[in-house]
This record gives C-alpha cells, sequence and structure tokens, in this order.
C-alpha cells in the first residue's frame, strides 16, 4: 500500500541564513574533536594516564579489525591428509562475474577423490571481491576470509595468485582476523574493547 | 495411420511409432533411461511411462514399448506420472554417489535434469548406507567407467552388441550388486566405443580424451562433417575459446556425432571422434614462410603470393604452361577446387593438374561406417573435373614425373610427400625443380625444403561443403577463426589470380558454392542454404536406399 508522508520545508532562521556564523560552528566542533584527539594521543605517548581511549587507529602499527564475513583476499583450503579441498569441479569458476579464476582439473590417481586442481589461479586485478566464487563451492574449499585488508605489490605479476600461494593460508583459523597479530605485532585488545563499549 | 491425441493435442504419425517417438512430432520429450532409437527396446528404466487411455480405459504404460494406435488419449505431464517417475527416480539415486562436481557428465546428465524436474526429494538413505561399486575402472583404451553413477539402462551393451556386434559388455550380478561390467576377457576396444559415452544418459561412461578437460556448460556448438573419411559423417563440433588455461591452445575440446539418417545415423568411428587433435596440434602452420635465407622476416600472405605469381609468370613466358604441375587434394573442399580448376585450367591452361589419391593413405574399411578412402572430397573432385584420370593415377603420374625434373614448378597442396616418397625421391624432386610452393596446415618434411609455404585453415576453422562417395553435398560451419595467417584454400587460389589476371571476387565461401552451379550441371540445384543440415545429393540423385548402420551379422538381441 502506497503511503504519502507529507515532509515539511525547513524553515531557516535569519541568523542561519547570514551563512557564516554557522559555518564557523561547525569548523570549531571539527576542530575540538581533533584538538581533543591529539591531546590524548600525545598525552599517551609522553605516558600520561589518558582516560578516555582514543578513537583513530595508530596504523600500520595498530591494525582495524575485521568483521568474520568481511571479504579479503581469497585462500584455499586443505584436508585433514594435506590434499587441498578443491576438487576441481569449476563452480567458482563458472560463477565468477569477472572470470578471474582460471582451474586447470586433473587426474590423481593415488586413491583420493579423482579430481583434482593441477593449477589454480586467482588473478586479483579483475576481481569485484563478490564472494560468489565462496558461495558457489561445494566443499568449503575457497574463503575469503584470510584478514588480508592491504592488497599492495609493485608489479602485476604480485596480483596473480597461483595454487601454492591460495593455499599458504589453509591453516588460519576463522577468528585470526588479524593481519597485525599473525605478524606478531600485538593490537591492544583492551583498546579495541573499550573501543567497541564506547 | 493411426491418429491419437498427445497431451491434448490431435496428432496422426506413421504406423509402428512408440509412443516416445510420436511424441517428439509434438516436441513433447518424455524422460527416458534405456530407450534409444538406434537400438532394440527392452523397457528396463520405467521412466517413461505415461498413462494411456483406450475405448475410456485408463491404464499407466512405458511409452518406450507401447505402439501409437488409433484413438489413444496420452497423458505425459499428469500427477499420477509426475508420482511415479518421482519415486522411479528416488530408486536410481538410492545409492548414487552424488558427485556431480567431479563428474563429466554434469550438466548433460539425465539424471540431473530429471531429478530438476520431478526428484527434488531429500536422500532417504544415509551417506555411509551407500552401495559402493568399482570407480574409476578402466573398460578400454578409451573409455572410463564409474559403475556407481551407472543406471544400468544397458543402453552400451546393447550397442556393443547390436551395433558392432561386439558384445564386449555386459551386466552382471543380482539386486543391489547389479553391475555393468566387462565381458571377462574382453576389453572394450572396438572401432566404435566412442559412441558408448554418448548413448551413456549418466556420467557412468566417460571418454578418457575429453575426462576433465572442460565442463559442458562452457562450451558451444556447431554443426559440421568430419573430414575422417569418404563417409563424411555428421559432427558437433564443441568448442571453447573464451578461457585462459595453461593448455589455452585447445580449442576443439570435442566431437560429438550428429544425426543424419541417410550417412551416419547416430554414431561416428573413433578414428573421426578423436582426429579433431590435429586442428590444435602444436606442429601448425600458422604464418606463411620463405624458405631462404633471410633475416627473420615473416611474410605476409600476400608477399608470398605475389612472389608465387611472379615465379609463375617468369615460366610460363620462358617455359610454358606445361611446365608447371599442380598436385591437388581429395581432402580440399568443393570450392578450393573450384577456384583451383578456374585458375590453373581455364585461366593458365594448365594441363598437369591432378588430384592424386594412389597416394592418400588407405584406411581400414568395415561394414559399420569406416571407408578405406580417406580423401573426404573424392567425389567432388570427380565432379569438379579435377581429376582427368579419373582413378586418380594422374596425380601419381604427376608426382613421378615431377621426381624426373618434367616441371619447372611443383605446386602441392596439402600432401605430405615427405613421408609418402623416399627420402631419396625427395632431395631428387627439390633438385630438379626450380620453384615449389606448398600450401600445408601442418609442419613436415616438405615445409622444410619447400620454396613457399603457405598456410591453410583447416575443416573446423571454416566454412566449407565437401561431397561423400554417396555423392551428398554436406556443410561445414564456421565455429571460430583459423590459427594466425592461415586461410581457407580457395581465398588463397583467387588472390593469386587477380595477380595474374583471373576474374573472380567472391566475398564468402557461400558465394563460391553458389556459383558452382552455373559451370557444373552436379551442383546446379544446389545453394548453400538448401543444403541444411543433412546436405543434398548432387545433381539431384535420388537418395540410397536407407541402410541402417550396424553390422551385417550382429548378435542377437534380447
Amino acid at each position: 500500500m502506497i503511503t504519502v508522508r507529507q515532509v515539511r520545508e525547513v524553515k531557516l532562521s535569519t541568523w542561519q541564513k547570514t551563512y557564516y556564523p554557522e559555518l564557523l560552528r561547525g569548523l570549531w566542533v571539527t576542530s575540538r574533536h581533533f584538538f581533543q584527539n591529539f591531546n590524548r594521543f600525545v598525552g599517551r605517548a609522553v605516558g600520561l594516564k589518558v582516560k578516555r581511549p582514543l578513537v583513530t587507529f595508530q596504523y600500520p602499527e595498530e591494525r582495524r579489525p575485521v568483521a568474520p564475513r568481511w571479504r579479503g583476499r581469497h585462500r584455499l583450503m586443505l584436508r585433514p591428509d594435506g590434499a587441498p579441498r578443491c576438487v576441481a569441479c569449476m563452480m567458482c569458476e563458472t560463477a565468477c562475474p569477472d572470470k578471474c579464476i582460471y582451474i586447470t582439473a586433473g587426474e590423481s590417481l593415488d586413491g583420493r577423490i579423482e579430481k583434482y586442481p593441477v593449477s589454480f589461479e586467482i588473478d586479483l586485478l579483475r576481481c569485484c571481491f563478490c564472494g560468489l566464487c565462496v558461495e558457489a563451492c561445494p566443499e568449503d574449499a575457497i574463503r575469503m576470509d584470510s584478514g588480508y585488508i592491504d592488497l599492495g605489490g609493485y608489479t602485476r605479476a604480485e596480483f596473480y595468485m597461483d595454487r601454492e600461494f591460495l593455499l599458504k593460508d589453509s591453516a588460519l583459523t576463522t577468528h585470526a582476523q588479524f593481519r597485525g597479530e599473525l605478524d606478531g605485532v600485538v593490537v591492544t585488545r583492551v583498546d579495541l574493547l573499550a573501543q567497541a563499549k564506547h | 495411420m493411426p491418429w491419437l491425441e498427445i497431451d491434448g493435442k490431435p496428432v496422426e504419425v506413421p504406423a509402428g511409432l512408440n509412443i516416445i517417438e510420436a511424441a517428439r512430432l509434438l516436441n513433447v520429450e518424455i524422460p527416458h533411461y534405456c530407450y534409444h532409437a538406434g537400438l532394440t527396446v527392452v523397457g528396463s528404466c520405467r521412466m517413461c511411462q505415461v498413462e494411456v487411455e483406450v475405448g475410456g480405459r485408463k491404464s499407466v504404460a512405458i511409452a518406450c514399448n507401447t505402439k501409437a494406435a488409433d484413438g489413444m488419449k496420452i497423458t505425459t505431464k499428469s500427477e499420477v506420472v509426475h508420482k511415479l517417475r518421482r519415486s522411479i527416480l528416488e530408486f536410481y539415486l538410492q545409492h548414487h554417489p552424488l558427485d556431480c562436481p567431479i563428474c563429466d557428465d554434469a550438466g548433460e546428465c539425465d539424471l540431473q535434469n530429471y531429478y530438476m524436474e520431478h526428484g527434488l526429494h531429500e536422500s532417504r538413505v544415509a551417506l555411509a548406507e551407500k552401495k559402493h561399486k568399482h570407480k574409476v575402472m578402466d573398460v578400454g583404451p578409451t573409455v572410463v567407467l564409474d559403475s556407481e553413477r551407472c543406471v544400468l539402462c544397458s543402453r552400451c551393451v546393447r550397442f556393443c552388441r547390436e551395433i558392432v556386434g561386439s558384445d564386449e559388455l555386459g551386466i552382471f550380478n543380482h539386486g543391489r550388486d547389479n553391475e555393468l561390467l566387462n565381458v571377462p576377457g574382453k576389453q572394450l576396444d572396438n572401432d566404435y566405443a566412442g559412441n558408448v559415452v554418448d548413448l551413456c544418459p549418466v556420467g557412468a561412461l566417460t571418454d578418457k580424451d575429453f575426462r576433465f578437460k572442460r565442463r559442458v556448460w562452457y562450451m558451444k556448438r556447431t554443426a559440421s562433417v568430419c573430414t575422417g573419411c569418404s563417409r563424411g559423417c555428421n559432427v558437433f563440433v564443441d568448442w571453447e575459446v573464451d578461457r585462459r588455461y595453461k593448455d589455452s591452445v585447445r580449442r576443439v575440446q570435442r566431437l560429438k556425432p550428429r544425426y543424419n539418417r541417410m550417412v551416419n545415423e547416430w554414431w561416428i568411428c573413433d578414428q573421426g571422434r578423436y582426429s579433431y587433435h590435429s586442428v590444435d596440434a602444436p606442429n601448425r602452420v600458422s604464418v606463411p614462410r620463405v624458405n631462404v635465407q633471410g633475416n627473420g622476416h615473416v611474410p605476409t600472405v600476400d608477399e608470398v603470393l605475389t612472389r608465387a605469381a611472379a615465379r609463375i609468370e617468369q615460366t610460363m613466358e620462358k617455359h610454358g604452361a606445361d611446365s608447371i604441375a599442380v598436385i591437388g587434394s581429395a581432402a580440399s573442399s568443393n570450392e578450393d577446387l573450384f577456384l583451383l580448376n578456374r585458375l590453373f585450367v581455364d585461366k593458365l591452361k594448365v594441363q598437369n593438374v591432378d588430384v592424386t589419391f594412389g597416394f592418400e593413405k588407405k584406411g581400414k574399411e568395415d561394414e559399420i561406417l569406416k571407408r578405406a578412402d580417406l580423401a573426404p572430397n573424392r567425389r567432388g573432385a570427380l565432379e569438379l573435373k579435377i581429376a582427368p584420370s579419373g582413378d586418380g593415377q594422374g596425380g601419381d603420374d604427376l608426382i613421378s614425373a615431377a621426381i624426373e625434373g618434367e616441371f619447372e614448378i611443383v605446386i602441392v597442396i596439402r600432401h605430405d610427400l615427405s613421408t609418402l616418397l623416399s627420402e631419396k625421391e625427395l632431395a631428387k624432386l627439390r633438385k630438379n625443380t626450380s620453384y615449389i610452393l606448398y600450401l600445408a596446415s601442418h609442419e613436415n618434411g616438405l615445409t622444410e625444403i619447400a620454396d613457399d609455404v603457405l598456410p591453410l585453415a583447416m575443416w573446423a576453422e571454416r566454412e566449407a561443403t565437401y561431397t561423400n562417395f554417396q555423392g551428398r553435398v554436406q556443410k561445414t560451419n564456421i565455429p571460430f577463426t583459423p590459427r594466425g595467417l592461415a586461410v581457407p584454400e580457395w581465398e588463397l587460389w583467387q588472390t593469386l589470380g587477380a595477380k595474374l589476371g583471373m576474374k573472380a571476387s567472391y566475398e564468402s565461401t557461400r558465394d563460391v558454392f553458389n556459383a558452382l552451379g552455373t559451370s557444373f550441371d552436379g551442383f546446379k540445384d544446389l545453394t548453400w542454404d538448401s543444403l541444411g543440415a543433412g546436405g543434398k545429393m548432387l545433381g539431384n540423385a535420388p537418395e540410397p536406399a536407407y541402410r541402417r548402420v550396424q553390422t551385417s551379422r550382429p548378435l542377437p538381441a534380447y
């Protein structure tokens, strides 16, 4: 059913219509937050006890946590016996709207599942991080929960991930969402919790 | 001719037709596994059950083994039928491994299709309770069997028994141990073994050649004709060029037989089935070559043709037309031979133009499909008067004469003379001939020694018509562009002709084919469009008598 909501026009007062006072008021709000935060940071840096937590993260020393459903760089999973979970069914390749996944299937004769990926390549430069490959996978072989948010490189080749590269992160547990933690840089979790409560 | 009613639509069908075929006339597809129009009816799968009402009495019958009769009222889509099929499907899926992700047949599997149409039930059998059978079992050099996926329709068994007469597969054991296996001591190694893969409605029998290469939904399909022998079996070329792979050179993925009642029915031989490998072979000639010590410059086709035209003109002036020999090939299409004829016979008045058959490889002949004559267009060459001697001996004589040094220029099309002649003869030919122009599709000994080499587009890369041994003109269609700078043969003759004063300006293969009729009576009433999917007989000749494609002594049917 269609309902009609009447929106009243916002009437500005004469004071607001003069424009400049309002502009300055806005600047004041921004500056106040900047200097408060700046003073707190400097204070903490010199060892003063600052009650309220910091608003910003000191990237790259501190990393912002990502939600478990957040889609980052892909990783391939392994079976308990050490073989890739992927059976080269090409479902992800078929689902991929950017056509950035290239799988070559092969036949394994060692009594495991007969089809396996001889090569599994993802061209990250074409990827739009839609996550359809993860949705399509019937084997839970591909995931996008590696937590890598900073994807950078100097050549195009660095964005062309092959099977071994994708399998490298298979051991990550889902809750290890912090790149910093894995790199050995400690994120102040207390800060983060306080942040969440605040 | 009985009149009957299928799903409320009245239809008149030829007498003796079963209900599945009768429904097909109305484009109604009745699900089935075991029934195949080319094989005897066993009625074992029970999927094709429909409601049949005769004289007011309604009953359920299998559509494959019930002949359409006058006054029948058939319902293919009622609740009763749906329920029946659903229950039967559940039996088929009871012990099915559900390994669709790794099954090559996924996407063209009848079990999948019918499940989506009728089943959609939750499995009542726990995965751990499923009966396990043989997986990845070699039944022959070209075919792999996965017994767990098999629905025991026995199509493959009947094919080996009734069409090939070799009886290599059988169904053994009872109850849930019932399993398709090789007959003890036999391997599925007949010349038509690949057909069992096409026949298999599920993924139980898969082709080793195609296994895991591509998913079926990636491929596009083009109707074509096999050029492996003079039979000219109708085929589909399944190809895929969009995706980048490590083996990205492979464009044609597989060949599948295409139904043509008068030529090959539903079958093709294995030799033809796997003949496509040469299309994407690494030794394809993809660019023209001038075999002189040069700076590595790759010439264009036009440059080479200009060279050739100059050479031909010079030689004609000095030594006359008799110093040129053209050794044609019966693997060239009708259009190629037509322009070859126009250029060399009509325009340049070269006498020594012939197609050689004697040097063509001889194949194995059988009574099913295979023919000893491996040239796909021998009949066309005779019709287009390219083979004046008729038996092809002329071409052989030309080669012998060329070795003896009777010609200044020898133009060879397709023939790999390096395998047909001895090394000594080849060296002699090279020594005695001042200019050899070779039109080739693959690298071989002759491309090494020829003066100029031009790349030819192969049958799967171009439009062409071929005349098979019956005199049936059949066409191939273009799936993708030729490799590298390769061009269809007739285009080369047209360009060369333009440089030598021949007037021809055909834009496409269709134009050339449509022009054939003005010069040759056999092609008079034929146009590209009138050929249709199944081809037409030369000169409006009557169709040959229908012959069922099978050995003359198949093993007794069930």
